[in-house]
């Protein structure tokens, strides 16, 4: 058995209902603050459509992980690479995972940081924010499993509230905007849910938390019943940013969930959305954190650093790699690499993970 | 965790520009003129927050080339930083907006510290001279603008034109903003009309009566009330018509020839008569509903003809129409092509009314 199975004892696993926030919370993320102008882009006022579709996409995806992990009791992706194709493909993949993760754990940071110099705070330099986010990052991982999904669910439970802000800009709804429907061909469609990835990919966590879920035999539903919530919360939102916003208009905007909480006003507090960015740090908390355990226990497994030690150099390096993103243009290149590469990692490899295993290792399941 | 969270926000907050009230000053209204020499001139209302100060509320102005560039300028001028979080109203001199206003409105959007709720507004003359009035009875020109206009705006009076709803409708392919057009009468502020924009320039303007019947066009009405001249008997009268609320559907006919079909469906109170008609009887009821039908269509029509020798579309048939020929597999028009085909547009106006109920008596 490999190292990473160490420690796996009943005080490290968590509860298996805890997996849907643990999933939710981690799809949504730094996305959903501006995902709909490159939909828009592409699909106009079919948006909507092609984010169902998008849904739909990461339960096919999702389902095809739970099937190889079911294979493979107690084991996480990093173990399964091992036993699948030996050691050194193995540490391959491994380590394309590992820059995988921390690129988009990079993203996240870098345009969460983005948002708070464009609307609150332009004159503080990046690396301040930097610091202190990757400082809160380190001691929350190094909490371990347990305190990672408590953070999952007050993340969630804190913020989803969130939605019902919707209805104010429903008032100046102009239901013309979503006309005519259904008028995009199935291969625009999911041209547009392609460029959804970035925003619904953060369920591929299951493949590392697997190991240590209670009750695994019943997993599935509460993973499956995390990515519809998901869905359900990107198709409001994307509904009234289609019906609050002209067209041309919407592709003028980097955070359109934000402009549309602009209108947002209460007696006591006028601009609601600076309280909405300042809660959307604990949105992006959890997806950092989870990304950075991940690469932690990743850098372990191939190359046997203590994990402790791993998350220091992980960080450091995320600390020095952010500072050559300062520019909008270089936030976008970067949102868009990884976007794209997540895609094909997240949706297609585990379809051809799951073929290679049918394939080659017939009845191969070690428990 | 969670003291490591306010560790992190306790040492952030010494990160940013510190915004001390007593050192702003709030801006509450901004005008924009255009000055002799074809700059900006740029004048803010704005409060100050100080214990000492004789006046509360200060106007500034000064002369630039674009609309950061004035704020950069009456910082200058001034004591306190102005800042724009708590702009209410702008106001627009009508030479700038007949010459295209869509820089300063956009610089608007593009600022995060100002909201999406603030109302835009054209003057008759300069903005200059609206602010730096001095009115006995308002101490603050900028929040009793403000209340001027959401209090009709929310009485459904005048059609609201919030920044959100400015940009909207300049994006909107085959729509057209409008704004309240204000004036300044000795020590009074009047709204009494509004400015309709083509594009970003505004080129006409129209009565709030008139309003009234663009608003009804334009979304659904819940209250307001409306003085209407009838004739029944061929006899002229006034009659006063109260709690409107209107629903309308605009279809298009014909693509090639454009003609829509406008269907206006409205119930209403009767307020006044200013004549003794017992209306208790169905068939003068009747006779009633009939009549104001009649005027409300003639006027609704003169609208209509208003509005496309304009050349203007505040409506949005351009947008119904633009869907409709979508729908019949053409490709999306732009904002030219649109234009020049409602230029031919026909309209064909439909209104029913119910008297709902007539007031206390009958």
């Amino acid at each position: 058995m490999s190292l990473s199975t160490f420690r796996r004892n009943s005080h490290m696993a968590i509860s298996v209902s805890l997996a849907l926030f643990m999933v939710h919370g981690n799809q949504v993320g730094i996305g959903i603050a501006g995902v709909q102008r490159f939909i828009y882009d592409r699909v106009q006022q079919d948006a909507w459509i092609a984010v169902i579709i998008a849904g739909i996409m990461t339960h096919i995806a999702a389902w095809f992980m739970l099937k190889i992990l079911a294979k493979f009791k107690n084991m996480d992706l990093y173990d399964i690479h091992q036993s699948v194709f030996g050691k050194w493909p193995a540490r391959v993949l491994n380590f394309i995972f590992i820059v995988y993760i921390m690129g988009s754990a990079l993203t996240i940071l870098r345009g969460y940081i983005e948002i708070i110099q464009s609307w609150m705070f332009p004159e503080v330099p990046s690396w301040i924010l930097n610091a202190a986010l990757l400082c809160l990052t380190v001691y929350g991982v190094t909490g371990g499993i347990r305190v990672l999904a408590g953070i999952s669910f007050f993340s969630v439970g804190l913020t989803i509230w969130q939605l019902l802000l919707m209805a104010y800009p429903l008032q100046y709804a102009d239901f013309h905007l979503l006309q005519p429907v259904f008028h995009h061909d199935i291969g625009q469609l999911l041209d547009g849910a392609k460029k959804m990835s970035f925003s619904t990919i953060g369920f591929e966590i299951i493949l590392f938390i697997y190991p240590f879920v209670k009750e695994k035999e019943i997993l599935p539903r509460y993973v499956h019943g995390g990515l519809f919530m998901t869905t359900c919360l990107y198709v409001v939102v994307m509904l009234v940013t289609l019906l609050y916003f002209e067209g041309e208009q919407l592709q003028h905007l980097i955070w359109a969930t934000f402009m549309m909480m602009k209108i947002v006003e209460f007696p006591f507090l006028e601009r609601f959305e600076f309280v909405s960015i300042s809660l959307w740090m604990l949105i992006m908390l959890d997806n950092l954190l989870m990304d950075l355990w991940i690469a932690m226990r990743g850098v372990h497994h191939i190359s046997g650093v203590k994990e402790r030690m791993a998350l220091f150099g992980i960080v450091g390096v995320m600390f020095f790699a952010s500072n050559f993103l300062e520019t909008r243009q270089s936030i976008n290149l970067i949102t868009d690499i990884f976007g794209g590469v997540g895609f094909y990692i997240i949706f297609v490899y585990p379809i051809v993970l799951y073929v290679v295993i049918r394939l080659f290792r017939k009845g191969a399941v070690r428990t | 965790m969670l003291v490591h969270y306010l560790l992190v926000v306790v040492l952030l907050n010494g990160c940013g520009e510190q915004h001390v009230l007593e050192k702003l000053g709030l801006a509450v209204a901004v005008g924009y003129d255009l000055s002799k020499d074809g700059q900006l001139l740029g004048t803010t209302v704005f409060y100050q927050i100080d214990p000492e100060a004789r006046e509360l509320v200060t106007v500034i102005s000064g002369t630039a080339h674009t609309s950061k560039g004035l704020t950069l300028s009456q910082n200058r001028e001034s004591s306190k930083k102005i800042v724009g979080g708590q702009i209410r109203v702008v106001v627009y001199h009508d030479e700038l907006a007949r010459k295209g206003i869509l820089s300063l409105v956009e610089n608007l959007t593009r600022d995060a510290s100002i909201g999406s709720n603030v109302y835009l507004t054209v003057a008759k003359g300069r903005a200059y001279d609206i602010l730096t009035h001095r009115y006995p009875e308002n101490s603050n020109i900028g929040i009793y603008l403000y209340q001027a206009i959401r209090q009709n705006v929310e009485g459904e009076n005048m059609i609201s034109s919030k920044l959100h709803e400015f940009m909207k409708d300049y994006y909107a392919v085959g729509k057209d903003p409008v704004m309240p057009y204000i004036e300044r009468v000795k020590n009074e502020l009047h709204i009494n009309q509004i400015g309709l924009f083509r594009d970003e320039k505004l080129v006409a303007e129209i009565t709030t009566r008139e309003g009234f019947f663009l608003k009804v066009l334009r979304e659904r009405y819940n209250k307001g009330e409306l003085e209407i001249n009838i004739s029944l008997d061929k006899k002229r009268l006034f009659t006063v018509i109260e709690h409107i609320s209107s629903k309308k559907q605009i279809k298009v006919l014909d693509l090639e020839k454009p003609r829509f079909s406008v269907k206006v469906k409205m119930t209403a109170q009767i307020q006044e008569m200013a004549e003794k008609i017992d209306l208790s009887k169905p068939e003068q009821l009747k006779k009633v509903q009939k009549a104001i039908e009649l005027a409300v269509k003639k006027e609704t029509e003169h609208l209509l003809e208003k509005l496309r020798k304009h050349d203007v579309d505040p409506v949005g048939f351009g947008e119904i129409y633009n869907i409709a020929s979508q729908k019949s597999g053409k490709k999306k028009l732009s904002k030219d092509e649109c234009r020049e085909i409602m230029k031919r547009a026909k309209y064909e106006v439909d209104v029913e009314i119910k008297v709902l109920r007539t007031g206390v008596i009958g």
